[in-house]
């Protein structure tokens, strides 16, 4: 009973990255043309990479946690003392975010199994932070050279804030990200009962225990759920307000995992070839993007981390691959990604509409995009294969299938949008 | 009115995702067993990951928490169980918990991946000392003048091979005098290949080729503190 209750306060310690520093009702950016709910995600990227950069001071989680929550208490009081039933009453529209939560964490609570990449690197290094340890101690893990700390650093900074400390408190926070990108992408102003029904639809379809299970590309997937509306948005209201909450999110990707700084690439490039923005914001765009990933490079430098993350890709073993080895990794390369889209309903359903919209020559700027962004998704995957030092079918069995679902999440908005306008086509028509 | 259809779809989907996830066998579980009960009925006692042979030493035998984990089943290093941010990598551990401890050698069949017949470095190597022999069994001889070769290579480096001529046998032993270099940091680097070529026989790559490994860790060289089956928690003497 005790675990159940936890799971229930935690869900509350949660939900105040939602809600601080930026009043959900109040005027500071709606000049933006954006509703509560996307002040909440604006809140939620913040929180995140404030939480990113205190993990790479060399303090302890023991140290601040406690003046952490404090300040955001304050923070919240101060924000909605005034407008409690407000409050309320936006909290209220969060219930079935609550539901599902419960539901999925009571899942993820008994299942337990951490996943193998999550047993060999991620659980270990939020054991770190669990443990009073900080990010300079990470160099004492041999395995600590593969990937970023970010995930763990949430994994075991949450976990330290659960009564019990059992390990997959600090999880739940994965979950919770989870639930929330998959409801911001469906909420809509009007239409509360669809939406609902979509919400629910969308997480009986990707919901699967094994995501969660400690491994980290439910993250990425979920912050490119958020990045995919804002994208919309973006193409919508042309708000800059929009480039700069991709930009945070790129942020967070490239300290979450290796592909996280290709997911960013590829959304640098997408804004330089296709948003219609003028020069300067562009090379705005781009400096803060590459002082972001030069910032990283730093932090690893002055950390003593070692840079060389990837052993399985060298330059020797690019220059001595030949045609023979090409055209067999491109063959199984080609298999394996039909077999795992078609297993995909995201990729599956997201790659027959780009097809038709090919077809009906849709020249959008929102359809370019996401064309490109497919179009350099899948030749990230065709590289990331051939180019590596490593048996290909293992390879691809092991990592594909996860590859595939944190980038699909760029492409559930874009889904969203095409089946919408089809219901709109057949009532209109009826 | 509550009940009405709207109300009654979005109902049958929450109903459809608590089924879908075990909701009620998962609520009554973690209300009725505590996170270690639930633990080992997931990785088992001395079964599979065997973690609840590990947690029962971590929490009711143990002294120190220098402590390292050999799993011999296939799957990822348990170190996670036992790991103690404390220590550093150059650290020695002179405690070892054991998970199913095949004996001081023991038989493995051969991976047969994409038409290599591997010995994985990650999962086998490191938990062995040295090959002793390959066996090839259950040969289908369909002509006499027939041979049968093999080669151990590490990285395309030939490190061993012998030929059989005019073999009558089913059962054929190559004894091999491969050692597993312990010297070498990272046995991801070990790529240890079997080639297996023939003629006028059949033999099933997929089920027919083993190896005879001796452990790392033999027993006598150890004192055993706790066994339950074959999961022991060692200390060198």
């Amino acid at each position: 009973m005790i675990e159940l209750i936890q799971i229930f306060l935690l869900y509350i310690i949660f939900s105040v990255t939602l809600f601080v520093p930026v009043n959900v009702f109040g005027h500071s950016l709606k000049k933006y043309k954006v509703d509560s709910l996307q002040i909440s995600t604006i809140n939620l990227i913040i929180n995140l990479n404030l939480l990113l950069f205190i993990s790479l001071l060399n303090y302890s989680i023991d140290i601040y946690q406690g003046y952490l929550v404090a300040f955001y208490l304050i923070i919240f009081l101060i924000t909605y003392h005034k407008s409690l039933s407000n409050f309320y009453k936006n909290y209220f529209q969060y219930r079935y975010v609550f539901i599902i939560f419960l539901i999925l964490a009571i899942n993820v609570a008994s299942e337990l199994k951490l996943g193998w990449d999550a047993q060999f690197f991620y659980y270990i290094k939020s054991l770190y932070f669990f443990e009073g340890k900080t990010i300079l101690n990470l160099n004492d893990f041999v395995s600590n050279k593969y990937h970023p700390h970010f995930g763990s650093y949430l994994w075991g900074f949450f976990r330290n804030l659960s009564m019990n400390d059992i390990e997959y408190t600090g999880r739940l926070f994965y979950v919770y990200i989870f639930c929330i990108s998959i409801f911001y992408l469906t909420s809509k102003e009007k239409n509360n009962y669809l939406n609902i029904v979509i919400y629910l639809i969308i997480i009986i379809a990707t919901y699967q225990y094994k995501y969660f299970s400690g491994l980290q590309d439910i993250l990425l997937f979920s912050i490119l759920v958020i990045i995919s509306k804002y994208i919309h948005n973006y193409t919508v209201s042309k708000e800059k307000i929009y480039l700069f909450l991709i930009l945070l999110c790129c942020n967070l990707m490239l300290w979450i995992k290796s592909e996280g700084l290709v997911y960013s690439l590829i959304l640098i490039l997408i804004i330089n070839f296709l948003f219609k923005e003028k020069l300067k914001t562009k090379i705005l765009i781009t400096t803060i993007f590459l002082i972001s990933y030069l910032f990283k490079k730093y932090i690893y430098m002055y950390y003593g981390f070692n840079e060389v993350a990837q052993e399985t890709y060298s330059l020797e073993y690019i220059y001595n691959l030949n045609f023979e080895i090409i055209f067999y990794k491109l063959k199984h390369i080609t298999s394996w990604l039909i077999y795992y889209s078609l297993n995909n309903i995201i990729i599956t359903l997201g790659a027959v509409f780009i097809m038709i919209g090919i077809a009906k020559k849709y020249r959008s700027n929102y359809e370019n995009i996401i064309r490109l962004h497919l179009f350099l998704t899948i030749g990230f995957i065709y590289s990331a294969y051939i180019f590596r030092d490593h048996d290909v079918i293992v390879a691809l069995r092991v990592t594909m299938e996860r590859l595939l679902m944190s980038s699909s999440g760029f492409y559930l908005y874009y889904i969203l949008i095409k089946l919408e306008n089809i219901f709109k086509k057949n009532n209109t028509l009826a | 009115m509550i009940l009405n259809k709207k109300n009654i779809l979005i109902a049958m989907l929450f109903f459809y995702l608590l089924i879908e996830t075990d909701f009620f066998k998962n609520a009554y579980q973690i209300i009725s067993m505590s996170h270690n009960e639930r633990l080992i009925e997931k990785y088992g006692f001395c079964s599979n990951e065997g973690v609840g042979y590990i947690e029962y030493i971590k929490n009711e035998i143990a002294t120190t928490n220098k402590i390292k984990v050999i799993n011999f089943n296939n799957g990822p290093p348990l170190d996670w169980q036992v790991y103690n941010t404390n220590t550093k990598s150059t650290d020695l551990f002179n405690n070892f918990i054991l998970i199913n401890y095949p004996g001081d050698n023991h038989f493995k069949k051969i991976d047969y991946i994409n038409n290599k017949l591997i010995i994985n470095a990650e999962y086998d190597l490191r938990l062995i000392k040295a090959i002793n022999y390959i066996l090839i069994s259950n040969i289908d001889i369909k002509d006499n003048n027939n041979f049968l070769e093999i080669t151990l290579k590490d990285n395309q480096k030939i490190i061993y091979q012998k030929r059989f001529d005019n073999i009558k046998s089913n059962n054929i032993i190559f004894e091999t005098d491969y050692k597993v270099d312990s010297n070498k940091n990272n046995l991801a680097d070990l790529k240890l290949e079997l080639e297996v070529n023939y003629k006028n026989l059949k033999i099933n790559k997929n089920y027919d080729i083993s190896a005879n490994m001796v452990n790392q860790i033999d027993l006598n060289e150890f004192k055993i503190i706790n066994k339950f089956e074959n999961c022991y928690f060692i200390t060198e003497k």
